[in-house]
């Protein structure tokens, strides 16, 4: 039955090539935006590259200190007295990995400016990121407490400072201080927020250290657990911890609000700006990327349907002969489901592919630093995942119209 | 004839119903695009109201840390440093720089009325060297040094909205909270100029409200400053500059950037959704467009009967291409009109600023072309192919 199904949607696909061309074109290219939005998705949120643990640990990024009747507000990033007070003392996390967010530097080779974008670390940051050390080591806690002048680089940097000749061991000048190369990593794309950099140096290596005094500052941090069903009990504590919150000026900042995230809750939080509510609603944030996706579709889907129409009209002839011989009007829309489930999949494996070709593309462009789109099952599977719907949405009306075809006439018109 | 025509196609409503329903998705498609295209030509188009040629943006960072009073005397260090380099032909506080889409409001009221302008302060002089136009009234000068009241400029948008006709000059001015009754310093406007845009050439107009910078208050914090260069200067300068800058402030970063990169790097970051959504849409009229053809194709098929007897009872083959061309074009224009009708919403409604009446305008006609273009365009092939079929093949149908 089904591979009749097949058969006939194969001979359908060959009788009007043009139309069928029409078809897999436009539904190719519906598909293939649908896959690049997708495969950039799954990019920020999967555990890739160095954020290969991502899975063990929460983020805590924003920090909003404010008071009771909101008169003074201030957000940005966690500070460093933030970090002391609220989250170095938290016990049940295994390790706590803090780090700068990325900040232009100025390095001169040989007159040419280059603007390596510097995170300033702690040593766990080395142990909660996966980095692939291609060469060197990453700085040690007594190296951070000494706040010595070394730096790990990107691969990137190495060829920019260096002409790609082996860099540990060698010096160069940032923002007017001298730091030794002790390692280099492979590069890491821009959009994973948390292993993103081109140049690491211990956080402790600046020039003055007036940021030991600020609440509101540049730095993130990050709280593993060996094991990941503990994450929970990390984020109870932290949130708990909030309640302890004592500014230095009491009276002006008397709450702090923040909250620990996975990658995905906090992209869910970024999108909604629900950066300081309590939950995160992930589910929302997943029917409005769904809902916008079906929204594009909807020119295509209506396109689809059109040609469909007018395609199993032609069609009058074979659907009087099934009607008269007691084809049901379920058996005859299974049917068309299935010829247009078909044409959707030649389409949609054409979409898939030109998708990826497109984010080489992008990534050719350099749009997005170092970018790397992996061939993703996850992607693939979402990405048929929305051809399915798409073939349903755009198949049912005319199989319904086709099926309610009177069979005196459909047959008289063949 | 074209209530024939308006007859005929309602006779097939329900596969009209269905590409109309099309035709008006691509149609409104379309209106956005182009309408948002064509607002941020005209954004670009108008006068930024300064120059940023041969002009450097010097990015300071100060150890990390937040601005402190024994800063201030750093600043005016860097800035005489500055003033004496011979490729350097003036240094200025710009608290906020151009291009940066750095955004600094603050509600100010006028006689109850509540208006949200930015704001941004500049060192004596600054305006001038920028090449700003002042429309009436004075810029600020060292003569301000020392007043209750707070001098302010305003630009012409601002000045228009607020006071209408009447001079701004020598209006006072408060910011919200701020009570007549409480002895708070008044903001005085003491001129117009025609604009200042900050946030660069894709930015929406705005109102904004040009402060004095005082270099003598130690609590004024300064993150960013603007030098011009002698025309000529080498990129090269740059390194020497900082290195002169890091020994006149030790504690200070400095990230030297010329203006026209930032410029260059507001626009790629501005016009790439601009790019993006042209594309998609570009993509999805080519998809509307096979669509029509095959649909119409189809139609003209399948209505060989009614166009074998128009043949059979004298009706020549121009006639019957006429009719299938004018019943396309027809459908199209009621696309449009329904397409104008919810187009036309956005302006009144004033919601979304990109869609005011000119470019929705624009927005409008492009849609209206394209879309009976592409129906036109589609009908074509179908209505030479219905023309050509022989009458008697199309009698012998039944």
């Amino acid at each position: 039955m089904f591979r009749n199904y097949l058969i006939t949607a194969y001979k359908v696909l060959l009788r009007r090539k043009f139309f069928s061309f029409v078809n897999i074109f436009g539904i190719a290219l519906t598909l293939a935006v649908i896959t690049v939005v997708i495969a950039m998705l799954q990019n920020v949120v999967q555990p890739l590259g160095a954020e290969a643990r991502a899975e063990n640990y929460l983020g805590v990024r924003d920090l909003m200190i404010t008071n009771e009747e909101q008169t003074s507000t201030s957000s940005w990033a966690i500070g460093y007295r933030f970090l002391e007070t609220q989250v170095m003392p938290l016990e049940t996390p295994d390790r706590i990995a803090f780090f700068a967010e990325p900040r232009e530097g100025t390095v001169f080779v040989r007159g040419q400016k280059v603007s390596p974008r510097v995170v300033r670390a702690n040593h766990e940051y080395w142990n909660v990121l996966a980095f692939d050390f291609r060469d060197g080591r990453p700085f040690a806690n007594d190296e951070v407490s000494s706040a010595s002048r070394v730096a790990v680089i990107n691969e990137a940097m190495q060829v920019a400072l260096f002409d790609g000749n082996p860099a540990v061991g060698k010096r160069f000048d940032l923002d007017g201080m001298t730091f030794e190369v002790i390692g280099v990593v492979a590069n890491e794309p821009e959009t994973r927020l948390d292993a993103f950099g081109e140049i690491w140096i211990p956080y402790t290596a600046t020039a003055t250290d007036g940021w030991r005094k600020n609440w509101i500052g540049p730095f993130s941090a990050l709280l593993y657990a060996e094991d990941r069903d503990r994450l929970p009990v990390i984020r109870d504590e932290f949130t708990a911890r909030l309640e302890t919150f004592v500014h230095d000026d009491p009276e002006e900042w008397s709450i702090a609000k923040a909250t620990a995230n996975s990658k995905l809750e906090a992209l869910a939080r970024e999108f909604l700006d629900r950066r300081f509510a309590e939950d995160s609603r992930v589910g929302l944030f997943f029917g409005a990327v769904f809902a916008a996706m079906v929204a594009f579709m909807f020119l295509p889907t209506i396109n689809l349907i059109n040609l469909n129409v007018s395609r199993i009209l032609e069609r009058a002839g074979e659907i009087g002969v099934r009607k008269a011989f007691g084809a049901s009007t379920r058996t005859l829309v299974g049917q068309f489901l299935v010829e247009n489930l078909v044409l959707s999949f030649v389409g949609g494996i054409l979409g898939v592919i030109l998708g990826f070709a497109l984010l080489a593309f992008i990534e050719s462009t350099g749009m997005i630093a170092y970018a790397q789109f992996q061939f993703d099952v996850g992607t693939v599977l979402a990405a048929f995942a929305m051809i399915v719907v798409f073939a349903v949405l755009s198949g049912l009306y005319p199989a319904l119209r086709m099926a309610r075809m009177h069979p005196v006439g459909a047959l008289r018109r063949g | 004839m074209l209530k024939h025509l308006t007859k005929l196609i309602w006779n097939r409503k329900g596969e009209n119903a269905l590409v109309l329903v099309e035709l008006v998705t691509a149609f409104l498609v379309i209106f956005f695009v182009a309408a948002t295209i064509s607002y941020s030509l005209w954004l670009y188009k108008q006068p930024l109201g300064y120059d940023w040629e041969d002009t450097w943006e010097l990015r300071i960072a100060i150890g990390n840390s937040e601005w402190q009073e024994s800063d201030s005397e750093t600043l005016r260090r860097v800035l005489n440093t500055l003033k004496g380099q011979p490729a350097i032909e003036w240094a200025h506080v710009v608290r906020l720089g151009p291009f940066r889409g750095w955004n600094w409001t603050s509600t100010v009221a006028y006689e109850g009325r509540e208006f949200i302008p930015m704001w941004n302060t500049m060192t004596d002089g600054a305006p001038q060297d920028l090449g700003m136009t002042l429309l009436e009234g004075r810029w600020f000068g060292p003569e301000d040094a020392g007043r209750i009241d707070d001098p302010i400029l305003i630009n012409e948008r601002l000045a228009r909205r607020m006071f209408g006709d009447a001079s701004p000059l020598g209006q006072d001015i408060r910011q919200r909270g701020e009570d007549e009754e409480r002895d708070d310093p008044a903001l005085t406007v003491i001129g117009v100029f025609s604009d200042f845009r900050q946030r660069g050439d894709l930015h929406q107009m705005t109102d904004y409200v040009l402060g004095r910078h005082e270099l003598e208050d130690p609590e004024q914090s300064v993150y960013s400053l603007l030098v011009r260069l002698e025309p000529g200067t080498a990129l090269t300068y740059e390194e020497a500059l900082v290195d002169v800058l890091s020994q006149t402030a030790p504690d200070w970063r400095f990230v030297v950037t010329p203006l026209s990169r930032i410029r260059a790097d507001h626009l790629r970051e501005q016009s790439m959704p601009l790019y993006i959504g042209g594309t998609i849409a570009a993509f999805l009229v080519i998809m509307v467009a096979f669509g029509l053809f095959g649909v119409l194709w189809q139609n003209v098929t399948r209505r060989t009967d009614e166009l074998g007897l128009r043949r059979a009872v004298g009706a020549t083959r121009e006639r019957i291409y006429r009719q299938i061309v004018l019943e396309m074009t027809l459908l199209a224009l009621f696309a449009a009109i329904i397409g104008t009708i919810v187009g036309i919403q956005f302006p009144m409604l004033g919601t979304f600023r990109p869609l005011d009446w000119r470019s929705s305008g624009l927005g409008i006609g492009a849609a209206t072309l394209i879309v009976s273009g592409l129906c036109v365009v589609c009908a074509l092939y179908p209505a030479r192919l219905a023309a050509k079929r022989p009458p008697a093949e199309a009698l012998h149908y039944e």
